[in-house]
């Protein structure tokens, strides 16, 4: 279904499949040359790190696939503007992540509350029992209750495995800024779940 | 390093030494071999991170993997593709050359059926021209006879 436009070097590089030793940024280069053996190994690539992201900070799988769909629109739609000059793909897709959950979640808030919904609803995944799911339910709402800023510091740094350097950059402030961002939400995440510590380790 | 950084850490990173940042690690853990006091912090930060490694996240399933790679296929992607691209340096064609192809082709075909119908037909300038418009020569004859 996805055919392989034959030109260049984006066509000797699928016919050898030889794109998983490509980097994002070449991969970008690529996709702006509409091939979609490219577009696919970077949806292959980061689907996953960027859903885990994007559930972490809007607290909702249902959202968070809706904005998988929709970044994932952004790459292919503006990767004919990709620049090799230094940029790393991953910083930039964390940003627009990060920003459409921002935008969904202000929305959100902008809706009346009898449409709005919970904000906390992680789905729940065919292997995990009651327990569990109210379990993620209570840590997604404490950290969906976060200002955005500290809730995509600790997202980056503490679930995504960022450095301090790469979660500056993704946040566009300093790696001081990161660790104050850090200090503040991790306070303030112990403050919500320290009552509730029990039924959260209690259930492992 | 000094307790006071190493609080830092814990309380930014968390307990695992694998968090924390490359360059201040070894100090770090040096720090908390040597001190009980670091040791009963780091203890304290590992419960935050214990109810925080309780939130898992499933993986993407084989549909919205499908819905992703199949978007780009959207013909109404390839018009935001053609808004975006112009002024900036060419228009990619692909997913809406069909429609342009149609809308060109029923332009040609109008302007051909146009301009023949006009120039074969001419004004008709009188009544009897009308009708053999609008009735054929075969249906007037013997009509004034």
């Amino acid at each position: 279904m996805y055919v392989h436009r034959d030109k260049g070097f984006g066509a000797s590089l699928a016919s050898d499949a030889g794109l998983a030793a490509v980097a994002d940024e070449e991969l970008m280069r690529l996709i702006g040359e509409a091939d979609d053996s490219a577009y696919s190994e970077l949806v292959t690539r980061h689907l996953n790190w960027g859903l885990g992201f994007a559930e972490r900070l809007t607290g909702s799988r249902a959202d968070a696939e809706e904005i998988m769909q929709e970044a994932f629109l952004r790459v292919w739609t503006t990767a004919f503007r990709w620049r090799t000059d230094g940029a790393r793909f991953t910083t930039w897709f964390y940003r627009v992540v990060m920003n459409l959950c921002i935008d969904r979640k202000r929305k959100k808030v902008l809706e009346p509350l009898a449409t709005a919904g919970d904000p906390a609803d992680p789905a729940p995944g065919a292997d995990r029992n009651v327990f569990e799911i109210e379990r993620d339910r209570t840590v997604a709402r404490a950290l969906t209750g976060l200002p955005a800023r500290q809730r995509a510091a600790i997202a980056l740094c503490y679930f995504q495995g960022l450095s301090n350097r790469e979660a500056a950059e993704v946040l566009a402030v300093s790696v001081k800024a990161v660790e104050s961002l850090l200090t503040r939400g991790r306070k303030a995440m112990y403050t919500r779940l320290a009552s509730k510590k029990d039924d959260i380790l209690g259930a492992l | 390093m000094k307790p006071r950084r190493f609080r830092k850490l814990l309380s930014s990173y968390g307990a695992n030494p694998e968090r924390w940042p490359e360059d201040e690690r070894a100090a770090a853990v040096a720090l908390l071999a040597a001190s009980s006091e670091a040791r009963a912090l780091r203890d304290r930060a590992e419960t935050l991170d214990r109810m925080l490694d309780t939130y898992r996240v499933d993986a993407a399933d084989d549909g919205l993997r499908g819905q992703i790679l199949a978007a780009p296929h959207n013909p109404a992607v390839a018009r935001v593709e053609i808004d975006q691209k112009t002024g900036q340096g060419g228009v990619r064609w692909r997913g809406i050359w069909p429609q342009f192809a149609a809308l060109a082709g029923a332009c040609v075909l109008g302007f051909i059926i146009g301009t023949t119908d006009l120039a074969a037909g001419g004004e008709p300038d009188s009544e009897t021209d009308l009708a053999s418009l609008i009735f054929g020569d075969d249906d007037l004859e013997g009509l004034g006879q």
